[in-house]
């Protein structure tokens, strides 16, 4: 339900706005609750693909990439989704363990941004939330 | 009357968005969820259901292995953030493709697109015969004539009980082109005429003579169309 006070927040303009807006209903705590659960998941699955890069287990990365790749979407942001798709394509070539981990160590870092960035809203709205109607 | 769906999908998050907006359109009951391919099989090999939301890339089986394991052929609109797919959705014809996320709106378009593929199929109900290509011309069957149609790759076999007739298709294509009250796809290289059975012994079945396999995944459907009394 939107009311006069969602109305008046303005999202981080890194989010795809008009399309969280309206997947959401206008609906911020809906918007928070899933940037909560996807970073959460994105995080995880993350920790599991560095490990996994120390393995080389290529294909368990591919899965686990495809599998989280469209909560970046989700939550707003389709470059990062992008970014796992190129991802997933470079894991589909089947590269050997040096290369995967090269590869995830270049990526990490925008990776751990985009994390940044959707755990930052969530509090942003979890706080504005919080404060009285006026 | 509500349209009675299943969603299966890996991702939860996909699949909460997605029976929320089922929900919110007021025209799709959602009976189940399921994230695999071997979790929902089971279930709708035994309940038959108007319409899958289904996933493509899960662990162990794809979305695709569910369709060619189905006996009968409901609506399908599949969920994927691959657009490569596309292709493979139009050789399943399903009904619409959606590419994750999506909004709302686009979730309501897919819907429109139910109703006109319902449409269509209920016409197919009524038709009492069909046409295939073969040697440059276009032959006319009579579904009473038909026995069964047999896979040979890209081509398909059509028996009759005087002729046999190949042409260039695929059994998937046909099972939703057929008409379903007459014929049903038991094996996924097999589509019998369910009225021209002689016997039923386990796994397979008799029809003019001729052994054709039930699958595993099929045989409980097939049971359930034979007129046990």
């Amino acid at each position: 339900m939107q009311t006069s006070t969602q109305r008046a927040y303005q999202l981080n303009q890194a989010f795809d706005v008009p399309f969280l807006m309206e997947m959401h209903d206008n609906d911020l705590s809906a918007i928070s609750a899933i940037l909560v659960t996807a970073s959460q998941q994105i995080a995880e699955e993350l920790d599991r693909c560095m490990i996994l890069a120390e393995k080389g287990d290529c294909n368990e990365i591919k899965r686990r990439i495809h599998l989280v790749k469209p909560l970046w979407g989700y939550c707003g942001l389709p470059q990062l989704q992008m970014k796992y798709q190129l991802l997933e394509y470079f894991l589909g070539e089947n590269p050997d363990a040096e290369r995967i981990r090269t590869r995830l160590h270049q990526e990490y870092g925008q990776i751990i941004e985009g994390l940044n960035l959707i755990t930052n809203e969530a509090i942003r709205i979890h706080e504005f939330l919080k404060q009285p109607a006026s | 009357m509500k349209i009675t769906a299943v969603i299966v999908e890996d991702l939860s998050v996909a699949a909460e968005m997605l029976q929320r907006y089922c929900v919110k359109s007021g025209r799709v009951n959602v009976i189940q969820s399921f994230s695999s391919v071997e979790t929902a099989l089971p279930f709708l090999s035994e309940q038959v259901v108007d319409l899958i939301f289904l996933d493509v890339e899960m662990p162990g089986a794809s979305g695709f292995d569910l369709l060619d394991k189905l006996s009968y052929s409901p609506q399908v609109i599949l969920t994927t953030s691959k657009t490569e797919y596309a292709y493979n959705a139009f050789e399943y014809n399903v009904t619409d493709f959606l590419k994750k996320p999506f909004t709302y709106q686009r979730f309501i378009d897919a819907l429109g697109k139910l109703r006109e593929e319902a449409e269509k199929r209920e016409e197919a109900d009524d038709i009492s015969h069909i046409y295939i290509k073969s040697d440059g011309k276009l032959i006319r069957l009579e579904n009473d004539d038909i026995l069964y149609i047999e896979s040979m790759g890209d081509y398909v076999k059509f028996i009759t009980n005087e002729k046999k007739i190949i042409t260039h298709n695929t059994i998937k294509n046909l099972t939703s082109k057929i008409n379903p009250a007459v014929f049903c796809k038991v094996h996924r290289s097999y589509i019998i005429n369910m009225n021209k059975i002689s016997d039923v012994r386990e796994n397979m079945l008799y029809i003019k003579g001729q052994m054709i396999p039930i699958s595993k995944a099929n045989r409980t459907m097939v049971m359930s169309r034979l007129k046990i009394i």
